[in-house]
């Protein structure tokens, strides 16, 4: 019998599949529980109807739908920093593109859910297939999200390729469920020279599809506001203001993911203060465009005074949403990028803590685009009066707790880090190969 | 930094602040006020002292006039203005002037936008009907009387029970009309009702679509107006509004004829449900009312406003999505080529069974 050789990197990688540590038991407990609260919250909302939600005749879009426009945001994190980086060939890149891929499925799953749950009634997704016109913005969301979803698929398994085949090969054999499974998406793997050739032309087109599919998705989503005729939201800026905005949290969601999985799996030798650092300058530069367009958005609609116009600016400007405004633009957009300018990105605590406080900020400022604009009236009447209810925001804490399992889920059981992307980079094999450690029995039992 | 003193700016021109309080202007009659270009002590009926610019207002109406008595601490020009609620200066009826020696100037001026024009220029008229003013102390006075509702365009029809906005500037030592003031702020106002003219009367108001709803088509809504003794109530004014599902909002104002008739011309731009409200705010002897009325907007036979590049919009997009469908076929056709240039021999069908068929691997 073959000895099995694995490199350092192959183990520090692997290890996590074998032994994930109790920290990672310990994060899906939580993250189940907050899930499973969820779940009932939304039993609740299926039984009694969106009459649990806050949500009424005159805000029929709240939480769920910003919380939709915030993940569908986070997922561009794949595009940019794999995609993009992959396409200017930045080496960097390599042991984060993974998990920015990851990133963005995940964040796909959790954010057209919250479509589906704002419904009320899920069976009327159908509708869109029965009813759907091809002049319907709503029609042009669902289908860009589609296509945006089935490529990140696509380009999230493309480079997974050689490394599940690594994993077929090198994998404990008492690992029996896990053996037949990377066997079976290994897709034959074994490294010819024409397998890399047709693997490289898949992901070269990928990448390059990739990237305006993934502009386009939220530029319509942008599209689903921009072309009504109501204030706030009728305006030019919005798609690529949501675009850049998505480009930001998506690196931010990265710097998160990024932090926690090299803690929790020791990753610190493979994920360096370096990617923290390019990730961070990367959040600055677009923290300033995103100030500016910020600015230019909200100077624009001011200055010419218009009635409808000061009144929505009124409610967030000093008004009954002049806390979170505030908190966006001071918490989630100066204080970060002070946070990264001040520390040069060399601090990898200060790039994380700019990062968090950026993805509060965004999640802020799409519930701003979101309810301030159906609260003010287009008819007399008064503001419309809405807070989200509890089932709204347990609703909302197990889409963040869900997208976060789905990341630890994949982490099981997929390499966190592009094996043979960063082997080509930097080859860094044993002295003396040593197998990886059997798994317990219970371990095994998956 | 800019960045925030220009949102601070936002936040701190002149709106009123959700929670503030209308100030009131009270009623009284007769009117007892002298515009001679100084306040005397009981002369108003009531009077307030702003708190940011600590310019003292002094005023009263007669539901026909208001007397204003302005109180600036400066040697400069001073303003007051008078607009529809929750706007700043755009849409406002402004009163502004200053005390030049023995030359008073105060003028009436309409807002466009953040700047101010007089409404003879514009092609209004000047509507002060009394106006003076002096200089003391370092202390400037304006007195002036308008009428609530002049008719001229370019004034603000002023109503009892309403809410509107109000605007206070001055400048320390400028005597001009266009210097920038030294300070401003912005508040709210009602003109006090006659207490003993409270509207109890409801008039009804009835709404309604004249014309074929349909996409690219005019309707005519007509709103029609009638008191509690079912007589036609004319010069009221109506405001239109609409909500649809793309938005919408306010429409227009219009006035009621000698039948009670308001109307006001709409274009449908899509198909599909509208719900238009129609909205009468009351006067001296009624109470508002409102009516609404929903039309559905059939789709246009003919090409409507937006279709005539309809077909090759369609076009591009199948075209766009076909492309991307037939790149991401060309990866999966890619992932099929590299399961089968593999050299290894091609598993039996027993041993693809399920997990236990894998044994071994490489070892």
């Amino acid at each position: 019998m073959a000895k099995i050789v694995v490199t350092h990197l192959e183990k520090s990688v692997m290890l996590p599949l074998v032994r994930p540590g109790r920290w990672y038991w310990a994060l899906v407990g939580v993250l189940s529980a907050i899930v499973a609260w969820a779940a009932y919250a939304y039993t609740v909302q299926l039984q009694q109807g969106l009459v649990v939600t806050s949500m009424r005749d005159r805000i029929s879009w709240g939480l769920y739908v910003s919380t939709f426009v915030f993940f569908i945001g986070i997922s561009h994190a794949g595009t940019l920093v794999s995609a993009i980086l992959r396409v200017t060939d930045a080496n960097w890149r390599k042991p984060i593109t993974r998990l920015a891929e990851a990133i963005t499925v995940f964040a796909l799953i959790v954010g057209a859910s919250m479509v589906i749950i704002d419904l009320g009634r899920p069976d009327r997704l159908l509708y869109i297939a029965q009813f759907g016109r091809i002049e319907s913005p709503i029609l042009w969301d669902f289908t860009s999200i589609t296509f945006y979803l089935t490529g990140s698929l696509l380009y999230l398994y493309l480079p997974l390729i050689p490394d599940l085949a690594t994993l077929r090969d090198k994998m404990p054999v008492k690992a029996r469920f896990r053996r037949w499974l990377y066997t079976r998406l290994a897709a034959r793997w074994e490294g010819l020279p024409e397998q890399r050739r047709r693997l490289e032309r898949a992901l070269g087109a990928m990448a390059i599809l990739i990237i305006p599919v993934a502009v386009s998705v939220h530029t319509v989503v942008s599209w689903i506001f921009g072309m009504t005729l109501r204030v706030g939201w009728h305006s030019t800026i919005l798609g690529p203001y949501f675009v850049v905005g998505a480009i930001f949290s998506g690196v931010a969601t990265l710097i998160i993911v990024m932090a926690g999985v090299r803690k929790l799996f020791h990753l610190e030798g493979i994920i360096k203060p370096i990617h923290f650092r390019n990730l961070g300058l990367m959040l600055l530069a677009l923290d300033i465009v995103l100030l500016y367009f910020t600015l230019s958005e909200y100077l624009t609609a001011i200055y010419p005074g218009e009635t409808q116009d000061v009144a929505w600016l009124t409610l967030l400007g000093s008004g009954q949403f002049a806390a979170m405004f505030w908190w966006m633009i001071i918490g989630g957009l100066i204080v970060p990028a002070v946070f990264v300018a001040v520390t040069r990105a060399k601090s990898v605590p200060a790039v994380v803590i700019a990062a968090i406080l950026v993805n509060i900020g965004m999640w802020i400022e799409r519930y701003l685009i979101v309810v301030p604009t159906m609260a003010t009236p287009q008819t007399p009447s008064v503001i419309a009066p809405y807070w989200p209810s509890w089932v709204e925001w347990s609703v909302l804490a197990g889409a963040v707790a869900g997208f976060g399992l789905l990341l630890l889920a994949f982490c099981r059981f997929f390499p966190v880090i592009s094996m043979w992307e960063v082997a080509e980079k930097a080859p860094t094999p044993l002295p003396e190969a040593t197998p990886l450690p059997e798994p317990t029995p219970a371990e095994v039992a998956d | 930094m800019a960045l925030l003193v220009a949102f601070a700016l936002a936040a701190m021109v002149p709106v009123p602040p959700a929670a503030a309080e209308p100030v009131i202007v009270p009623f009284g009659r007769p009117v007892t006020v002298i515009v001679d270009g100084v306040v005397d002590p009981g002369e108003y009926v009531g009077s307030f002292t702003d708190p940011v610019t600590g310019v003292v207002v002094s005023w009263v109406h007669d539901d026909v006039n208001l007397s204003v008595g302005l109180v600036s601490p400066g040697t400069g020009w001073a303003g007051i203005g008078f607009g529809p609620e929750g706007v700043l200066m755009d849409g406002s009826n402004i009163i502004i002037g200053y005390v030049l020696g023995a030359v008073t100037v105060i003028s009436d001026e309409y807002g466009v936008g953040l700047n101010h024009i007089a409404d003879i220029g514009l092609g209004g008229r000047d509507d002060l009907l009394e106006r003076a003013g002096s200089e003391a102390s370092g202390k400037t006075t304006l007195e002036f009387r308008i009428p609530l509702d002049s008719g001229d365009a370019y004034d603000i029809a002023l109503r009892t029970g309403k809410t509107f906005s109000l605007l206070l500037a001055y400048h320390d030592t400028a005597d001009d009309l266009i210097t920038l003031h030294t300070i401003a702020s912005a508040g709210s106002f009602i003109l006090e009702r006659d207490p003993n003219r409270i509207p109890t009367r409801r008039a009804s108001l009835g709404l309604d679509g004249l014309g074929e709803p349909r996409e690219a088509a005019n309707v005519t809504l007509v709103a029609q107006l009638l008191g509690d003794d079912s007589l036609p109530l004319a010069l009221a004014v109506i405001d239109f509004f609409v909500n649809t599902s793309v938005g919408g909002g306010f429409l227009g104002a219009a006035e009621t004829d000698a039948q009670g008739f308001a109307r006001l011309n709409y274009t449908f731009l899509s198909p599909g449900p509208f719900r238009f409200v129609a909205r009468f705010e009351g006067d001296l002897e009624y109470v508002p009312a409102e009516a609404n009325t929903t039309l559905v907007a059939e789709g246009s036979p003919e090409p409507s406003v937006l279709s005539t590049s309809d077909l090759a919009v369609r076009a591009l997009i199948f075209a766009t999505l076909a492309g991307v469908a037939s790149v991401y076929a060309f990866v999966v056709v890619q992932i099929l080529l590299i399961r089968r240039i593999s050299v290894a021999p091609r598993r039996t069908r027993g041993q693809r069974k399920g997990p236990k068929a894998d044994r071994g691997g490489d070892t």
